[in-house]
């Protein structure tokens, strides 16, 4: 349905997004996990027909989109990562203004705006300026906006940023229902890894413009299934502790955390009474021990040696 | 377009301060320069030499005040430099019985209209006591002085407009086109401004993916920026006109025309000034820096008649308020018709076709 082959943008000198394969099926709910400045945005920016590519092809059903904008344009949702709204103006003014600009009108035109609205569970304050709206509602009329014209795929850039826990579960929510009752295909992009791991079929890990690894949440986090992460509290950080760790040849790697060490070693090492020999050897007090099954935050940790979040 | 052009006016509606700030600036602005009352005159304190003939004194008075717009108040030489020095009147004169000497405070334009007018009272003066003189009969003072009253040919002098340095000053008049000029230029770009705010925001973006065409999303925002410029204008112009007494004259028709041009440039003027930057943030640093140069280079604090620099003027040529301002006066102080003010509009005109070019285009690059 969607295809991205060797999709390149270069700015300047700064490469953006580094030959980014990708591809959507129909009804697929597709997620692009990576940090901040990975790229995801321009990448998502491309497919959208937004921004040109310096190289590489993006079709949509077999034909070229960047030649033709307009082959997906019409069958495309698209919400921004900003508020893309006018905030002097009511949500219900704001979708209605919409709705016109995708030359909807008279009772069809209605008939949508209370829908989408609807959706976004916000018909009882719809009259109200979206100046006045907390942030997780003013997020919720930014994707009511891109639903509209009932649109084949949408495209999500970081819809839950800045906003409170229950907006988020709502949104997040709302895609689901999106995805798995109307059939809607979804790409979703985030640094949050519970949002991709809870909405999407397929994930696409990003970092520094590159595909870094792709595949289900299984299939990831089978890249680690060798391998088990032990996390250990710290009355205080050592150094000298963590040194020997990182000597120790049955640790792979050692990262600090807030509260102390997290290690990854290969799964059964049985390394914990190696562990305890050489905190007591190096006077490093240990005030819990936690073994964690790998998730898509170990997995980025053990591709590029940084947190998501970073 | 259309629903681009309206969602604009709704915007307008719920917050209409900025566009109501510029039309209260305005008429302020013009108050203060231009004064709103019908008392047009420019009081000049005129003070008399001490050898002066006391009994001349009120003649020589009555001769100059029928200068048409001014009022020469006779006072003494001390309280004449006491009104100049706290600026009440930006100069003065003191007549001595064979010569006259000016007080200058500030350079004004109006100090040469003066000057010529004093000189010619003098000069008349002067060969009327030569001839008397030389006749030795006072007698011939009555019978030339009666000649001039009844001249046997009438002469009508006009200036033409190839003596540049030579001009009428309308003070109500510069400064009303001057300020209504100049915070236009702010109430058009700043509504051109939405653009680069769209692009931050990302609204651009929905509207760019929507079936409405790229022309017609610029062509809603350019449409509103030129209606909100043009009504900014002329409801300034007819307000004056008919509230404050100002006379811009009947040709009504000649001065929407200029309107019409002069907001056309500015408003592509606005997209070019958008397409050179970024954010909002610095078009609301880099505005107020163009519209003030603009509106000292083109004449539009001060008549451009009086600057002499030839770096300035040539300057000048390149700003749209100088060309306006030219094309108003031309029509309003000098009773010209369309036909003369052709040039100023096609200069207008042409800076628009060339700053809109450029400016979609810097727009569209980036």
């Amino acid at each position: 349905m969607l295809e991205t082959e060797a999709l390149r943008k270069v700015f300047k000198k700064q490469v953006a997004v580094d030959d980014v394969n990708l591809y959507l099926k129909q009804g697929e709910s597709v997620g692009l996990l990576g940090p901040n400045g990975a790229g995801k945005s321009t990448f998502i920016s491309m497919i959208a027909t937004l921004t040109k590519p310096t190289s590489g092809i993006v079709t949509w059903n077999g034909k070229n989109v960047i030649k033709n904008p307009n082959i997906i344009r019409p069958t495309l949702g698209m919400v921004p990562q900003e508020i893309a709204l006018y905030k002097e103006l009511s949500a219900y003014e704001n979708v209605k203004f919409f709705g016109k600009i995708y030359r909807l009108h008279g009772k069809k035109l209605e008939q949508r705006v209370q829908e989408v609205i609807e959706l976004v569970g916000l018909k009882d304050r719809q009259k109200e300026l979206v100046n006045n709206y907390s942030g997780g509602m003013q997020r919720r009329i930014n994707i009511a906006v891109a639903l509209l014209h009932e649109p084949e795929i949408i495209i999500m850039d970081e819809p839950t940023v800045g906003i409170d826990p229950q907006s988020r579960n709502y949104i997040l929510e709302m895609v689901k229902k999106l995805n798995e009752e109307k059939g809607m295909t979804v790409l979703y992009t985030s640094h949050y890894m519970e949002e991709v791991e809870r909405l999407c079929d397929r994930i696409y890990i990003m970092d520094h413009g590159k595909v870094i690894a792709t595949g289900t949440k299984d299939e990831l986090t089978g890249i680690l299934s060798s391998e088990e992460t032990i996390n250990l509290e710290l009355e205080q950080q050592s150094k000298v502790f963590e040194e020997a760790l990182r000597e120790q040849s049955t640790v792979l790697k050692v990262t600090e955390w807030e509260k102390g060490l997290r290690l990854i070693v290969p799964k059964n090492s049985r390394e914990l009474a190696g562990i305890f020999h050489l905190a007591e050897q190096y006077q490093a007090a240990i005030t819990s021990v936690n073994i964690q099954v790998p998730s898509l935050e170990d997995v980025f940790l053990h591709l590029t040696g940084r947190r998501l979040r970073d | 377009m259309i629903n681009i052009f309206t969602l604009q006016w709704q915007r307008l509606r719920r917050k209409p301060f900025m566009v109501l700030a510029m039309i209260a600036m305005t008429v302020v602005f013009i108050i203060f320069i231009g004064g709103a009352t019908n008392q047009s005159e420019v009081s000049i304190p005129t003070s008399f030499s001490d050898e002066f003939p006391a009994e001349d004194k009120a003649a020589l008075i009555e001769e100059l005040n029928e200068l048409e717009g001014f009022n020469f108040i006779e006072t003494t030489y001390h309280k004449a430099r006491e009104n100049i020095a706290l600026g009440i009147a930006s100069f003065g004169v003191r007549l001595s019985e064979e010569d006259y000497r000016f007080i200058i405070g500030t350079e004004n334009p109006n100090q040469a209209i003066v000057e010529q007018y004093i000189s010619s009272i003098y000069w008349e003066n002067l060969r009327i006591d030569q001839a008397v003189e030389q006749s030795g009969d006072e007698q011939t003072r009555q019978s030339i002085e009666t000649s001039l009253e009844r001249p046997l040919i009438e002469v009508d002098s006009q200036i033409g407009e190839s003596e540049g340095d030579v001009f009428i000053f309308n003070n109500q008049l510069q400064a009303l086109f001057g300020m209504t000029l100049f915070f236009a230029i702010y109430t058009i770009v700043f509504s051109l401004g939405e653009v680069a705010e769209e692009k931050q925001r990302g609204s651009w973006d929905r509207l760019v993916l929507s079936p409405v065409r790229k022309w017609q999303v610029y062509l809603g925002y350019l449409s509103y920026a030129f209606v909100i410029g043009l009504v900014q204008i002329f409801a300034v112009f007819a307000m004056f006109q008919f509230f404050f007494g100002f006379d811009i004259g009947g040709k009504w028709l000649e001065v929407l025309l200029i309107c019409v041009v002069y907001t056309f440039a500015i408003v592509s003027l606005g997209m070019l000034i958008i397409g050179l930057v970024n954010r909002s943030s610095q078009l609301n640093a880099i505005v107020p820096i163009i519209a003030v140069s603009m509106a000292m280079l083109g004449g539009a604090y001060w008549p451009i008649e009086i600057v002499s620099n030839k770096v300035v003027l040539a300057f000048s040529q390149v700003i749209p308020v100088t060309h306006a301002m030219e094309a108003l006066k031309s029509i309003t102080i000098y009773g010209e018709n369309l036909t003369d003010i052709t040039q100023p509009l096609s200069i207008l005109l042409l800076m628009g076709v060339l700053c809109m070019g450029i400016g979609i285009n810097l727009m569209e690059r980036r």
